[in-house]
């Protein structure tokens, strides 16, 4: 049993969407035989299991750290499609065919959860009872 | 081949009744089928009455976007994006089906070539495409015959690798037809070559993996242009036997041969997993290579032709003395 938990819904919902991605990415990467993104995926995802046993500020620090992560993450995504959409020299068609809407709206997409999250982070924590 | 049939070989059913169908789908599918059985009927009766050139020709035409790929309304303009790539991989398999193999799709999913991709940027993956030519007597050893089927973003690929693609069907086709085959011949048409040769790289994974016993591999590619009509052949890096296999038959056939080192393709692959492999290509490159002007009308049909007699010879010499 947490000691720690989510008061707001949306929060938890945002935080548990923020994941999605990266859990996709993890597991299409160990199909590929590269299991270095699913142990990045680890090390990120156990001091939050970790955090809501051991408490509170530790919990709203990592919450602040991993959005942090997803607004970096999304704007250097989002910098490198801008670079590959101008500059096709030397790219691979694999790298240029994926930057798309929908490549633009997920960067856009961690942006914004990113902010989200490093706002409300401090605020939805509450002791479980 | 116990493993060879392990490459993720999918075989597609088509389920005719699924949950609630409505007497509409019904009729619409019977529609399709025999739509597909007609052309079907039409296609394998179609290629096997072609001459080496006009097969050629034919091929090199649909996958450049000339005219639709028979049977459906697909028109390629390029091979380079997931949704074209996936119309030439299906084209590959009923190709070669109508020349009566079975086709294998061999999926794969391979990490970026620069590590640091990998954490933007979804894995490279693609589908290889592969049939089986059994032997005609008890044997384990496979001959490798290989060619990309993409192209650059933004040029039809005719040269580079259309006329590859249709060298190594047209070798299948004569591999069907001859009465004794000493080895099994693994005929593949590769994803991803303009991508770092990603796709054979997965293929030649899958065959160290597996412990195939490979005797040799033979890779294709942009052999359709000729600069000073002297028919030169350029042979990358062969093994030692391979070399002396396709000297004897260019000396036999009056077919220039130059032997160089490096390796620009998808044998680099085979070369790097340590198979015994040979690159053939036009000694003159294209001057349309990766251009939009890589076009039909840019291939040298003839030289195309003498280069897949070149390499039937070396098959069929292999086939009578071995090489070992």
């Amino acid at each position: 049993m947490a000691r720690i938990r989510i008061s707001d819904s949306t929060f938890s919902l945002v935080l548990l969407f923020s994941f999605v991605p990266f859990m996709v990415k993890a597991v299409s990467y160990i199909e590929a035989g590269n299991y270095v993104p699913f142990l990045v995926m680890d090390i990120i995802g156990l001091p939050l299991i970790y955090g809501f046993y051991y408490g509170k500020a530790w919990t709203v620090n990592w919450l602040k750290t991993w959005a942090i992560i997803m607004i970096v993450f999304g704007a250097l995504r989002l910098a490198l499609g801008g670079l590959v959409m101008f500059s096709h020299v030397g790219i691979e068609a694999a790298i240029i065919n994926q930057v798309n809407l929908l490549f633009i709206a997920l960067c856009l997409g961690y942006i914004i959860g990113g902010i989200y999250l490093l706002r409300n982070a401090s605020r939805v924590l509450v002791l479980a009872d | 081949m116990v493993c060879i049939g392990l490459l993720n070989t999918k075989s597609k059913t088509v389920h005719l009744f699924k949950n609630n169908i409505s007497p509409f789908r019904i009729v619409r599918r019977l529609v399709i089928f025999l739509r597909f059985t007609f052309f079907s009927a039409l296609i394998i009766q179609g290629q096997e009455s072609l001459s080496t050139q006009e097969f050629q020709r034919k091929m090199v035409r649909e996958l450049t976007g000339g005219v639709p790929i028979q049977g459906t309304l697909d028109v390629l303009r390029e091979r380079s994006t997931p949704e074209q790539r996936r119309i030439t991989a299906n084209y590959l398999c009923r190709t070669l089906h109508s020349i009566g193999l079975a086709a294998n799709r061999h999926d794969y999913k391979m990490s970026n070539s620069f590590f640091l991709l990998d954490f933007f940027f979804a894995p490279m993956q693609g589908t290889n495409v592969y049939s089986i030519i059994p032997s005609t007597e008890p044997s384990e050893e496979y001959v490798v015959i290989g060619a990309h089927y993409d192209s650059e973003p933004g040029s039809p690929g005719a040269g580079d690798n259309a006329s590859g693609v249709a060298l190594v069907m047209e070798l299948g086709r004569r591999l069907t037809q001859m009465d004794s085959r000493k080895y099994k011949y693994v005929i593949a048409f590769f994803d991803q070559e303009e991508d770092d040769e990603v796709g054979s790289r997965a293929f030649a994974k899958k065959l160290m993996q597996c412990g195939i016993n490979v005797h040799s591999v033979h890779i294709v590619d942009v052999i359709a242009w000729d600069d000073n009509d002297d028919g030169m052949i350029e042979l990358q890096s062969p093994s030692k036997k391979l070399e002396q296999l396709y000297l004897n038959a260019g000396n036999q056939l009056k077919v220039l041969l130059k032997v160089v080192g490096g390796a620009s393709s998808d044998n680099l692959s085979f070369l790097e997993s340590g198979f015994e492999t040979v690159g053939v290509f036009s000694d003159d490159l294209t001057p349309h290579i990766h251009k939009p002007t890589d076009t039909y009308d840019t291939v040298d049909f003839d030289f195309l032709e003498r280069s897949t007699d070149l390499i039937a010879h070396v098959l069929k010499s292999m086939n009578v003395n071995g090489s070992n």
